[in-house]
């Protein structure tokens, strides 16, 4: 057999094994390559700094476990921004999954923050299914918080909780980050909250969706957008955590300059094959 | 919690660590450790399918779906039956009155069920129409805006910069008021004199956004730093000397980006002659753009594989305390 049907021939789980291997040896034993700020996440960091004390921000936990590894940890790194920025945080959900993954977030934070009070500084909204998913959802919870929550994830009335006596309306949200793993998410926040109650939206975001949320971004309807685990582990030096976005780009950029190199072969093996092989014969 | 000292990493005897792969670390509950290992055992279940299809790998597939929609049955009668619909006409809280309105949804809700009797399956209609026509007339006007008048705008902005790029642009002020936030922008930036130049500017040009509302084509550093050195004219009329190429770069290939895009889209006319070369830019910037989305793709599946590993390196194994979800 000649080399080059050998190369084309390759087993696939060769493959899979070298992934795993591009994989797993960074996360154990770290190289520490440079993650660099992107203006999109610079963006989101400034403007929750440049928040008063005490100003109310929203965090909509639009994810499930599915998307977990990617999303869950900038959920972490801007949670503790906001925590420490001392801002009062209202946490909804378009997802069903979302108010666990919430829980968990700031479950871990109030374990790190002593003195972080339920009701006073964040409340778990739980999740809101609306008239149906989607736009409503959001046209919904802007238009009448409390009325789309009668109940928190921990059975209190909503609007009996200290943190909603100061919330007036979508015109009180110093931000509103979207952490989105797909559709209800960010399209409807822009959608509804960008166009409709001009409120300054961000958004955490899986890398597949990343591509289909920057236009928004240029076009000034978002302020910033986190992708993926590379957007996770940017937001996470800015906040100056060391969290799993940080400890996975190691892996992230060895399993990509992996398959960079597997694409190169095949090309290599395509223009061998077509250009020099052929005219030999 | 004490949960330093079981970690590899971190030094803990292996004696120490190998129980507490098998035995719950203290502070660590068994209804966790359980559900460690049941994760993990159902990962590397998943995994096997790498190696080829089997039964192991179907039955980890099936203990996932019906967990998952179990779980999210239990949530919606939870979070959008009980707390949206029940609780509030059944059982409001003590002082609320009860929410009459709640009968619609409760009535379109049960005529779902009419799908299930053949003789009354036609019930099942209304629901469906009345949840499409809310979705359709919640989501227009926003869709309208968000994705075509916004988008349209951003577009003729690049034009706009383009057309004005090969003489001065020019802006007239329009108010007393936008006087005021020039002259008040370059008075700050010229008394801090700040280190971080850079950062500055982009925070002082963030300050005279309003004087450039509705004609943002106009470069805003530019213009800041213009009325700095030159301070302000006395006929409200400014004229900015202006040549970033990159800028005029970016524009360019947004503009040739949309209008190409939108002629391979355009299929009156056959795509033969000029047409067939424009259009074949427009397959170009197309093929870049899904190129984009594919890489971001390889990330995403790239980043589940590596959630995977924290968790089994961190979470069930202990064996380093950075990719533990639990220790940071």
């Amino acid at each position: 057999m000649h080399w080059i049907d050998r190369v084309k021939n390759v087993d696939r789980r060769v493959i899979y094994l070298l992934i795993l291997f591009a994989v797993a040896i960074p996360l154990l034993r770290p190289i520490g390559l440079p993650v660099d700020i992107s203006p999109k996440a610079q963006s989101i960091y400034d403007l929750v700094e440049a928040l008063p004390n005490g100003a109310t921000v929203m965090i909509s936990f639009d994810y499930d476990p599915a998307s977990r590894a990617e999303v869950h940890p900038m959920a972490e790194a801007i949670v503790e921004h906001c925590i420490r920025r001392k801002l009062k945080i209202l946490a909804p959900a378009l997802w069903p999954q979302g108010p666990s993954m919430a829980s968990e977030v700031f479950g871990k934070m109030e374990k790190r923050h002593a003195g972080l009070s339920y009701g006073s500084d964040y409340a778990i909204l739980g999740y809101f299914h609306g008239p149906t998913e989607g736009d409503p959802q959001v046209k919904a919870l802007m238009g009448n918080l409390t009325e789309a929550y009668p109940q928190d994830t921990r059975g209190n009335q909503v609007r009996d909780l200290p943190i909603i006596k100061s919330y007036r309306g979508p015109e009180d949200l110093g931000i509103v980050i979207s952490l989105s793993a797909g559709d209800p998410g960010v399209l409807a926040w822009v959608r509804q909250g960008v166009s409709n109650y001009q409120i300054k939206l961000a958004a955490g975001s899986t890398a597949v969706q990343t591509p289909q949320f920057t236009p928004y971004i240029n076009a000034g309807q978002m302020v910033g957008l986190l992708g993926g685990l590379k957007g996770a582990a940017e937001y996470e030096k800015l906040v100056g955590v060391k969290g799993l976005g940080t400890s996975g780009m190691d892996a992230q950029s060895i399993a990509h300059l992996v398959i960079m190199l597997f694409i190169l072969l095949a090309n290599f093996v395509y223009v061998y094959e077509n250009f020099v092989l052929k005219r030999k014969v | 919690m004490e949960t330093q000292s079981i970690y590899l990493d971190q030094g803990a005897p292996v004696y120490t660590w190998l129980r507490h792969v098998f035995v719950p670390a203290p502070g660590f509950s068994w209804d966790m450790w359980i559900g460690n290992w049941v994760a993990a055992v159902l990962t590397l279940a998943l995994f096997s399918y790498l190696v080829c299809d089997n039964r192991i790998f179907k039955f980890a597939e099936h203990i996932f779906i019906g967990s998952a929609t179990g779980y999210l049955i239990v949530r919606y009668n939870e979070d959008a039956i009980v707390k949206q619909l029940w609780t509030p006409f059944f059982n409001p809280p003590q002082g609320a009155a009860r929410d009459w309105w709640l009968i619609i949804p409760m009535v379109l809700g049960l005529m779902t069920f009419m799908k299930l009797i053949p003789s009354v399956s036609w019930g099942v209609r209304w629901p469906l129409a009345f949840f499409a026509g809310v979705g359709i007339g919640t989501g227009m006007v926003g869709y309208f805006q968000a994705n075509i008048v916004e988008q349209t705008y951003v577009t003729i902005l690049d034009v706009r910069y383009i057309d004005e790029f090969h003489q001065d642009f020019t802006l007239k002020l329009r108010s007393d008021d936008e006087r005021k936030l020039l002259a008040q922008a370059a008075d700050e930036y010229k008394a801090k004199r700040p280190a971080d130049r850079s950062k500055f500017l982009k925070l002082a040009t963030a300050m005279i956004r309003p004087v450039l509302e509705r004609r943002e084509w106009i470069p805003a550093e530019t213009l800041l730093l213009h009325v700095v050195e030159h301070g302000l004219p006395e006929d409200d009329t400014i004229l900015l000397k202006h040549r970033d190429w990159s800028r005029l770069f970016n524009s360019l290939f947004m503009w040739i980006g949309v209008f190409t895009g939108l002629v391979y889209f355009f299929f009156s006319v056959e795509h033969r002659g000029l047409m067939g070369g424009v259009s074949r830019v427009g397959i170009g910037i197309l093929m870049i753009t899904f190129g984009a989305s594919f890489g971001y793709t390889v990330m995403a599946r790239i980043s589940l594989l590596i959630g995977r590993l924290q968790f089994l390196f961190g979470d069930w194994l202990h064996l380093k305390s950075g990719l533990s979800s639990i220790s940071m």
